[in-house]
């Protein structure tokens, strides 16, 4: 009996938690974001302003979301590692693009420039400016091509 | 209340309340999850505006056949530090696709841009198409939980009655069994180890009943049997005193209630060992019999022998009655149904023997009903009378069972009224 009574105030616990937290995004201020996106931001973005700064945090996650005065945006994880480049009125530049799928970029599709890098859980899906995607396996091999 | 209804009823109770709980939750989460998903497509749709105005691209038209419509204006840096970067609100938002105010999600978000200051962005979606999805969610979630509800219970109590069925066969068998008359054994065919054990516990109760009521029966017939001779022979010394001794007033006046009490004695041994009789069956051969004339007889009879007492009887009888019966069981079942109305009867009133289609009734006035579920019973007795042997009514019952009739007992206005019925 006891235990079914924690179980359930556990339960309760967790979805008001839920409900509590699964809320928008809020606007945060640049020195909020975690250290690493700064660096990243200030190494590949230099002189770059930020427009706009999101933080939302969700039932397990943390996201950071930011959106440069030239149009970049990017998605932090909650670590401070980038998860999304999205350069997609310029390019992306070539030094945050894994070297391996740079090259394997540059020699398939020389004249294409990459607007748009996203890393997921196994898989790097990279947008270039043909309209193409390719996605790359976590060892680089080029494993398909969306259009 | 039966057990398949206790238990419906029971988990009724439990899931109504828990399956509502969890309907109310899941809708909760799931509408929250709408709201997030409108909020982040607003959001969406709010980044993409705002990074072409960043790069300086042309913005959609309005009413480009989304709902969406959205309004950008450039602010000031003290309504920048006023409000909120980033707010969501509900509120009425004019659609110009739909060329009215509607109830709107609207998102508020201020940005800076490299050359021409701080803008304001507000982009907005009406709301009906959330409330729709909304309704359709709650629409699916009742119907779905009333179903899993139906459903639910309805194989719970399948399969209930199912697993216990050999429970209601061992029922039935209860329902007809008699001790003495049941020759089929409790039915035993279930796989289910907690009946079996109770169908083979009731078998052993019944043999052991069956066991005891034979040997009670035998007990009876013998010890009657064995008293018979010994009666007898008292009855015949008593009465050789009578004539041989020369005896005065008072001893033979003594002798002649010894002489009484034997005949009491020799009657109520005479229909012990009758009624072991009747249950043994021990009397097959049957013949016509008119219980009319039976009646008619007894009648004389018993008018002579109650003459003093001034009980007087009725009669309402067809011309004849026949039944197939053994004679002698007949005349005990005639016999001893006359002679307790008779004997029962206050002095000066009328017992009434009425014949009714096929139902004889036998009535004499008494004063309040008797206990109709004892009536029946041997030696059972609501007021002591001389010359009752208190087995009239048990025996009437026994040829009754011999012969598959129906006897009943009731108290009608002030009389006292046995029936039997012949089917």
């Amino acid at each position: 009996m006891k235990t079914k009574k924690m179980m359930m105030t556990m339960v309760f616990a967790l979805f008001g938690w839920q409900l509590a937290t699964a809320d928008e995004a809020r606007p945060i201020t640049m020195d909020k974001l975690p250290k690493e996106a700064v660096t990243f931001i200030e190494t590949h973005f230099p002189g770059e302003k930020v427009s706009i700064a999101k933080v939302d945090r969700e039932l397990f996650e943390v996201r950071y979301e930011v959106v440069l005065m030239n149009g970049a945006k990017m998605e932090f994880l909650g670590d401070g590692t980038w998860e999304e480049v999205d350069c997609r009125y310029q390019a992306v530049p070539d030094a945050v693009i894994p070297p391996e799928i740079l090259a394997s970029v540059k020699e398939r599709y020389p004249e294409c420039k990459i607007l748009e890098i996203n890393r997921e859980s196994r898989t790097y899906e990279v947008k270039i400016s043909n309209g193409l995607e390719l996605i790359y396996d976590r060892r680089f091999h080029l494993i398909d091509i969306d259009d | 209340m039966k057990l398949t209804t206790r238990v419906t009823l029971r988990l009724l109770l439990v899931l109504v309340p828990l399956l509502t709980l969890w309907a109310a939750l899941f809708y909760v989460a799931m509408v929250d999850e709408i709201n997030d998903e409108t909020d982040d497509a607003l959001e969406n749709y709010a980044e993409w505006i705002m990074r072409r105005h960043l790069v300086g691209e042309a913005l959609p038209s309005q009413g480009d056949g989304s709902n969406n419509s959205y309004e950008l204006r450039s602010v000031d840096a003290a309504y920048v530090t006023s409000h909120p970067h980033l707010q969501f609100r509900d509120a009425e938002f004019y659609i110009p696709d739909k060329k009215e105010y509607e109830p709107a999600r609207v998102l508020t978000l201020l940005f800076e841009t490299p050359d021409r200051g701080w803008f304001e962005l507000q982009v907005a979606t009406p709301t009906f198409e959330r409330a729709d999805l909304q309704e359709t969610v709650l629409g699916w979630i009742a119907l779905l939980m009333g179903l899993l509800l139906i459903t639910g219970i309805a194989l719970t109590m399948w399969v209930f009655r199912r697993s216990m069925t050999p429970l209601y066969r061992l029922l039935g068998w209860l329902d007809g069994y008699l001790p003495g008359h049941t020759t089929t054994p409790v039915p035993n065919d279930t796989t289910i180890v907690e009946f079996q054990r109770l169908n083979e516990a009731t078998q052993q109760m019944a043999n052991r009943a069956e066991q005891l009521y034979e040997r009670q029966k035998q007990f009876i017939g013998n010890a009657s049997h064995e008293l018979q001779t010994p009666l007898a022979v008292l009855g015949n010394r008593m009465e050789w005193m009578l004539n041989e001794l020369q005896l005065n007033e008072p001893q033979m006046a003594e002798v002649m209630r010894l002489l009484q009490t034997q005949r009491h004695l020799v009657r109520l041994n005479r229909n012990l060992l009758l009624l072991t009789k009747i249950d043994n069956g021990q009397f097959p051969e049957s013949t016509a019999v008119d219980v009319v004339a039976l009646v008619k007889e007894q009648r004389e009879m018993l008018d002579e022998i109650y003459e003093e007492r001034g009980v007087t009887c009725r009669l309402i009888l067809p011309e004849r009655f026949v039944v197939q019966m053994n004679e002698s069981l007949a005349v005990v079942l005639v016999t001893n149904l006359m002679r307790n109305a008779y004997l029962h009867s206050a002095d000066g009133t009328v017992v009434e023997v009425l014949m009714e289609g096929r139902q004889l009734i036998v009535s004499n006035d008494g004063e309040q009903p008797l206990d109709d579920r004892r009536i029946f019973e041997r030696f059972y007795q609501g007021s002591k009378r001389e010359g009752s042997t208190g087995l009239g009514l048990a025996l009437v019952r026994a040829v009754a069972e011999a012969y598959g009739l129906r006897v009943k007992y009731a108290f009608d206005e002030g009389r006292h009224r046995f029936s039997v019925t012949w089917p």
